[in-house]
């Protein structure tokens, strides 16, 4: 069985790249009353992210690979996405992280960037949450019920949307 | 005695200057138009509504024609440049993404996405005039100068196919990186340009196109090239920039920050210029080619791709 595992777990990221022609894309900001070290520190947390995100259930351990560090989150809603760290800069302070293929969220190739940037006074900050990504089916239309680009966009604009308004309480608690 | 040349050559050469400077094309993928670009005011002189999620765009100063891709629509565009309408969409059996016109603007080229074929129409009539089975995903696609040849980025296929259009057949495949996507060709054609996304490198295919001759180490997930004369430019989209390469000695002399996700990517010849269209900002950067450096940006439509000749390349 580990053996049958171990196989199948080379297969996902060869296949983890072949979308389709057409990227989708999510971009929202807020704006936070918290200074931006504050905000920073709980978005580069790649492992706490339940602390603020309402949609997750609960984070795996961190799992540290040849390749990067790795997480998988558990949705309330249900079901699991894996998710690997791809680099969190604290000069720039962006954090960049992709989602694996099959997971929870009904999006492929997802590709996210969180940017903190310094707000109109010091205890300020706005965040811009920035993701790329394509619908789940690949093939030739028609396409399936719940793998269209309309159904990529919701789910993600929505964990988005839930992610960023739980942040600013979080992060604006004193 | 008058030279007569003294008189009449600087005013062609003025002539050619004032009429020789074309538009550059922007697909926006998310506004389902096209941003008409005055390369020499940097401005948005006109926004063509097409079909839906527009990619691809090649360019014929010749005929006074763009063609666009509508990846979702599953058409193509036919915009009379003078105009700057559209006169025709060519209902097609499949989603294309990349397009490209061959050598004398007779026959315009279809990368069908998820069928692994070229469709070959004639762009008098707009007739399908032969198919090409090619490799998986194919994506870029670029007709050689000389007429020969078209070359096909097989993205899934990590391999070029080289197309003989004489002989109506696949002549070759050759092996490139690891997921090829965007074409590109040296001004002089003897120079093809292959940007391999996962690879991220730039495989180099010189004439007689046969096998890799270069490989170059790029920046991240890049996507497409443009070539001017003594250099070529490559998107890096995860980095944000472009890496700047001598095209003599292979090195990477600059990388230039540009704009969010950069993708599709241009020279134009008239202005010395570089035009890449940036997906995640909406808008396109321009690169002075003389040193390097941004020179603006013009805000252009939603997730703007540009992939493919999207500027008329100086004729030849």
């Amino acid at each position: 069985m580990k053996k049958l595992l171990a196989i199948t777990a080379l297969f996902i990221p060869l296949l983890a790249f072949a979308h389709g022609p057409t990227p989708q894309k999510v971009e929202q900001e807020i704006a936070i009353d918290a200074p931006p070290a504050k905000v920073w520190a709980l978005i580069k947390d790649f492992g706490n992210w339940q602390t603020w995100h309402p949609a997750i259930a609960s984070i795996s351990k961190l799992e540290t690979k040849d390749d990067g560090v790795y997480r998988t989150i558990t949705l309330k809603s249900g079901g699991t996405v894996y998710e690997k760290l791809r680099s969190a800069d604290d000069t720039e302070m962006k954090l960049k992280y992709e989602a694996e293929e099959g997971g929870a969220i009904p999006a492929s190739d997802y590709v996210g960037t969180i940017t903190v940037k310094a707000g109109a006074t010091a205890g300020q900050s706005s965040v811009l949450w920035f993701g790329r990504y394509y619908r789940v089916y690949k093939l030739n239309p028609p396409i399936p019920e719940g793998q269209d680009d309309e159904s990529a966009n919701k789910a993600v604009g929505d964990f988005v949307a839930a992610g960023l308004a739980n942040l600013k309480i979080v992060a604006e608690k004193k | 005695m008058i030279r007569l040349e003294l008189i009449l050559l600087p005013l062609i050469l003025i002539a050619q200057t004032a009429l020789a400077a074309p538009d550059a094309y922007i697909t926006n993928q998310g506004s389902h138009n096209v941003s008409v670009i005055d390369i020499a005011q940097h401005q948005v002189v006109a926004t063509i509504a097409v079909g839906k999620a527009p990619a691809g765009v090649a360019v014929s100063e010749r005929q006074h024609r763009a063609y666009i891709s509508n990846v979702e629509g599953q058409s193509i565009s036919v915009i009379d440049t003078q105009t700057r309408q559209v006169i025709k969409e060519i209902a097609l059996a499949s989603a294309p993404l990349g397009v490209a016109l061959n050598a004398d603007d007779s026959r315009l080229f279809v990368a069908y996405w998820y069928d692994d074929k070229i469709v070959e129409f004639n762009t008098a009539d707009y007739r399908i005039v032969r198919e090409f089975n090619v490799g998986k995903s194919p994506s870029g696609l670029l007709a050689s100068l000389d007429g020969h040849y078209l070359f096909v980025a097989n993205r899934d296929s990590n391999d070029v196919a080289v197309v003989d259009l004489s002989k109506g057949e696949v002549s070759n495949r050759i092996t490139v990186g690891e997921h090829p996507f965007g074409l590109a060709q040296s001004l002089d054609g003897s120079q093809l340009y292959v940007v391999n996304v996962h690879a991220e490198t730039l495989s180099i295919i010189a004439a007689p196109y046969t096998a890799v001759t270069a490989t170059i180490k790029v920046g991240a997930h890049p996507y497409c090239a443009a070539a001017s004369a003594d250099s070529i430019y490559v998107t890096n989209t995860e980095g944000d920039s472009v890496s700047v390469i001598n095209a003599a000695s292979h090195l990477v002399t600059s990388t230039i920050k540009v704009g969010n996700v950069p993708e599709g990517i241009a020279y134009a010849a008239a202005t010395n210029q570089i035009y890449v269209a940036n997906w995640g900002d909406d808008n396109v950067s321009v690169i002075d080619a003389s040193n390097n450096k941004l020179i603006t940006q013009i805000a252009t439509g939603a997730q703007s791709r540009a992939f493919g000749q999207f500027i008329a390349a100086a004729p030849h």
